[in-house]
């Protein structure tokens, strides 16, 4: 389908100011606050063109093409696992992250199953503690609707999760630190920078006491 | 009687054709689930696409469905609906609640889209955000004003008390008026 540089605009321009047009792609970016994602989408264009804020920006032919490589090797790589979020899981999730002032939210797997952890972790660095009251909540969510391959541990900023639609998502975790996330509506891939933060916190199952146990350091202590 | 066994024997073969159309669903997102690991897979993909094998909306709902360990169940495969628009829906399902009700017959072979649409949007809507620190014990007090003039600013002075004391995090006021 053909799409103007106005639509695409209009669509993806809270992803970023910076758009790349090749006869088959698109690719937006480039905003401070989530610098950290990209969106990727199909479509047909009359030639390669690069723009910042909708103004036509002149560049090297050589300068295009590397960019447009870098571009194609976000989405060039072997997973560890994909995960289906349906639009009231991604609307919860995002509502937590609200509720909690969460910084960061953790994909990772328990065995077959994979676990979202959402957490602020200025809640647990000792130099960012203001308040009196400690409260290093971590909220997380379950699923088993996922396709895992190996073991994996990825971590999201969630200025950039709140930017995805709230739609039903297939998530690809890459090897490549690149988290793929692709709504079930849209020809579009918004593709996420693993974070590498973890939340300084253990949670098992216990069988002795029979519940849940988390342990956690004190920020204070 | 010979009457009787050609109807069975029609309905047989009829239930064993239409049943195929589930089995090729579920086989084609196994195999769709395989290849989505593999490094190509954004080729694989266009390519489906272009070729027109399949439309890439399509694949993921059939990723959708290939992600479900109970709809992948090989003993489930004759008491599921042979759409994948339906099956997909069904495929949000937690996967022991849609054991459940496919044991109970709420979702067999004849369950159509906006039963599915339905019954997802149910238990989707049941879910819930699990805490992983416990419940912490709770304390709720009742003040009551004598009179409305200014029990807001009282309710509020009251609050920053509490605050100053206990973190905001830690107060929830309620005005009841």
């Amino acid at each position: 389908m053909n799409k103007t540089v106005g639509e695409i605009s209009k669509k993806y321009g809270h992803i970023g100011s910076y758009l790349l047009m090749t006869p088959k792609s698109f690719a937006v970016f480039g905003n401070e606050s989530n610098d950290d994602m990209v969106a990727v989408g199909t479509g047909k264009n009359a030639n390669t063109k690069f723009l910042i804020d909708g103004g036509m920006v002149e560049i090297n032919k050589t300068a295009l093409l590397t960019l447009i490589q870098a571009v194609d090797t976000l989405t060039a790589s072997s997973a560890f696992a994909t995960v289906l979020l349906t639009s009231h899981s991604m609307g919860l999730i995002k509502e937590t992250i609200k509720k909690l002032d969460a910084t960061h939210l953790r994909i990772h797997n328990i065995g077959n199953l994979v676990r979202i952890s959402i957490f602020n972790y200025r809640k647990f660095l000792s130099n960012s503690l203001i308040q009196r009251a400690i409260t290093q909540k971590i909220k997380y969510y379950d699923t088993d609707n996922a396709n895992i391959g190996s073991n994996f541990t990825f971590t999201l900023n969630t200025n950039s999760f709140l930017k995805l639609p709230n739609q039903d998502m297939n998530i690809r975790v890459g090897t490549n630190s690149i988290c793929q996330f692709e709504p079930l509506k849209e020809n579009v891939k918004y593709l996420l920078r693993d974070q590498e933060i973890i939340e300084p916190v253990t949670t098992f199952f216990s069988d002795r006491l029979a519940c849940q146990i988390s342990l956690s350091l004190d920020p204070k202590s | 009687m010979s009457e009787l066994l050609s109807i069975n024997d029609a309905i047989a073969e009829i239930a064993t054709s239409w049943r195929k159309t589930t089995q090729a669903i579920l086989d084609t997102a196994k195999l769709l689930k395989k290849y989505q690991l593999e490094s190509n897979w954004s080729q694989i993909q266009e390519k489906l696409d272009s070729e027109n094998i399949m439309k890439i909306s399509v694949q993921k709902f059939l990723l959708g469905i290939g992600n479900n360990p109970v709809l992948m169940n090989h003993q489930n495969y004759q008491k599921l609906p042979p759409h994948y628009n339906t099956l997909y829906h069904l495929s949000t399902i937690k996967s022991d609640k849609l054991e459940k009700l496919i044991d109970k017959d709420e979702v067999n072979a004849s369950t159509d889209l906006a039963d599915a649409r339905e019954l997802a949007l149910k238990y989707s809507e049941k879910r819930k955000l699990k805490a992983s620190l416990p419940k912490l014990p709770k304390v709720t007090f009742v003040i009551t004003f004598d009179t409305h003039t200014g029990f807001k600013s009282k309710a509020n002075r009251i609050y920053k008390q509490l605050v100053s004391e206990f973190g905001d995090e830690a107060i929830h006021m309620k005005l009841d008026i």
